[in-house]
């Protein structure tokens, strides 16, 4: 079933990744949307807030699982399959080209104009699931975003585009969510990893700056290995890193 | 965390897994074809398996190297394919049932640092239950229980990257 088949629509939900779960545990088909207009409590990596003001943003989430009632293909690809489609569904709405900000981020000219959050579930009694959330700022002013986010967001409106509804970019975004997943259950993770690699917001031969766990480095990004992760060759040291998880990524 | 979940599991808790039943019996012989293997032997807690099959033959030399066929069960000729056979037919043999990792990434047995490990060897499961996460790009992904029992095992450790299949945790199904 073609991705956005099934929409639930919600005035205002806590967080519609929640909403998407409690579907999917429920038994809803893959391909299955919730979008919202407002979330109260909508949620982006590591434990913080997306902001998410009624009628600016497009806030949906998607139920995505395997084919055949399998493991959903490629999981660890998936937030990069998201990624890609949101950056289509952008550009078919509003002219605008944005990079990826490796795993999760959608940017342009460096400022943050949407994020992907990620979850899923195996082994229970539901069957395998990913829920797959996407918050795209749409119709934001600046003074829309809180003091501290002001200066690294923007909006495909303040982006300059041209006008731009929250319908037109989720109807783009389920069609590209579904050639990409579509790629990802082919086997075709390839094309997934090269495309996103071209995407980068700091392509490969460009000196990053890497916040993880470990400390932060400099190096230069060598783009994406088979596994989607992130190849740096750190400065001062031999040959090279790859990264499944970074707490900061930014030019150096 | 409560201190009698880090015991490991007792000797009158294992007592079930000398026995066998005729479904793992067929799960040891299917697991002898697959791997191509003529002859298995194993021996868990009181219990000795022996299962031969009719097979095409490699050259002699490949099975039986110079002084006699090998003692012990960690024979340095083995194949690669003959030893995770052996792993995989033991803990079949014992009645476990394995949880492996649907996805590469890493793997977290807590919800997060602060937090007490979702389970610990000796715990009793539900299905559907979490026992760990995995995490690669940001996604979060929950391993849950597919059988009622109890962890026997755990394989990954905390915060450690895991293989797509690799084996997380064996599981002892309650009924």
């Amino acid at each position: 079933m073609p991705v956005g088949t099934i929409v639930h629509r919600r005035e205002c939900v806590a967080s519609t990744n929640d909403t998407a779960r409690e579907l999917a545990l429920a038994g809803a088909d893959h391909g299955t949307a919730v979008v919202a207009g407002e979330q109260t409590r909508g949620r982006g990596t590591k434990g913080r807030v997306w902001h998410s003001p009624p009628g600016l943003g497009l806030y949906a989430s998607f139920i995505l699982r395997g084919p055949a009632a399998g493991p959903v293909p490629f999981l660890h690809l998936l937030p990069l399959a998201a990624g890609l489609a949101a950056s289509d569904a952008v550009l078919a709405a509003a002219g605008a080209a944005v990079r990826l900000k490796w795993p999760n981020d959608l940017v342009h000219d460096g400022k943050k104009l949407g994020g992907i959050l990620s979850e899923g579930v195996s082994g229970g009694p539901a069957g395998d699931f990913a829920v797959v959330g996407v918050g795209i700022n749409v119709g934001h002013d600046p003074l829309d975003f809180p003091a501290d986010l002001r200066a690294s967001s923007t909006s495909l409106r303040i982006i300059g585009g041209r006008a731009v509804t929250i319908e037109s970019v989720f109807v783009g975004l389920c069609r590209a969510l579904h050639y990409w997943y579509n790629a990802l259950a082919r086997g075709d993770k390839g094309s997934v990893i090269r495309t996103f690699e071209e995407r980068l917001a700091f392509p490969a031969g460009r000196p990053i700056r890497v916040t993880s766990a470990a400390g932060t480095f400099t190096g230069i990004c060598r783009g994406l290995d088979e596994d989607g992760r992130l190849v740096v060759e750190r400065a001062g040291a031999a040959g090279t890193v790859a990264l499944d998880a970074v707490l900061g990524l930014d030019g150096a | 965390m409560n201190d009698k979940n880090k015991q490991p599991i007792g000797p009158e808790e294992c007592a079930m897994s000398g026995k066998i039943d005729y479904e793992e019996l067929r799960k040891l012989i299917s697991l002898l074809e697959e791997k191509g293997l003529s002859i298995f032997e194993l021996e868990v807690e009181g219990l000795k398996v022996k299962i031969g099959r009719n097979a095409p033959q490699p050259a002699p030399s490949a099975i039986a190297p110079p002084g006699g066929p090998a003692a012990g069960p960690a024979a340095p000729h083995e194949s690669a394919a003959a030893a995770e056979a052996r792993a995989l037919a033991i803990e079949v043999a014992k009645g476990h049932h394995m949880i492996t990792s649907p996805m590469v990434g890493t793997f977290y047995r807590a919800p997060d640092p602060a937090s007490p490990p979702f389970v610990d060897i000796g715990d009793v499961v539900k299905k559907g239950q979490t026992l760990c996460i995995i995490e690669a790009m940001k996604l979060m992904n929950e391993i849950e229980a597919d059988v009622d029992g109890t962890v026997v095992e755990i394989y990954g450790e905390n915060a450690k990257p895991v293989e797509y299949g690799q084996k997380l945790f064996a599981i002892l199904p309650s009924s």
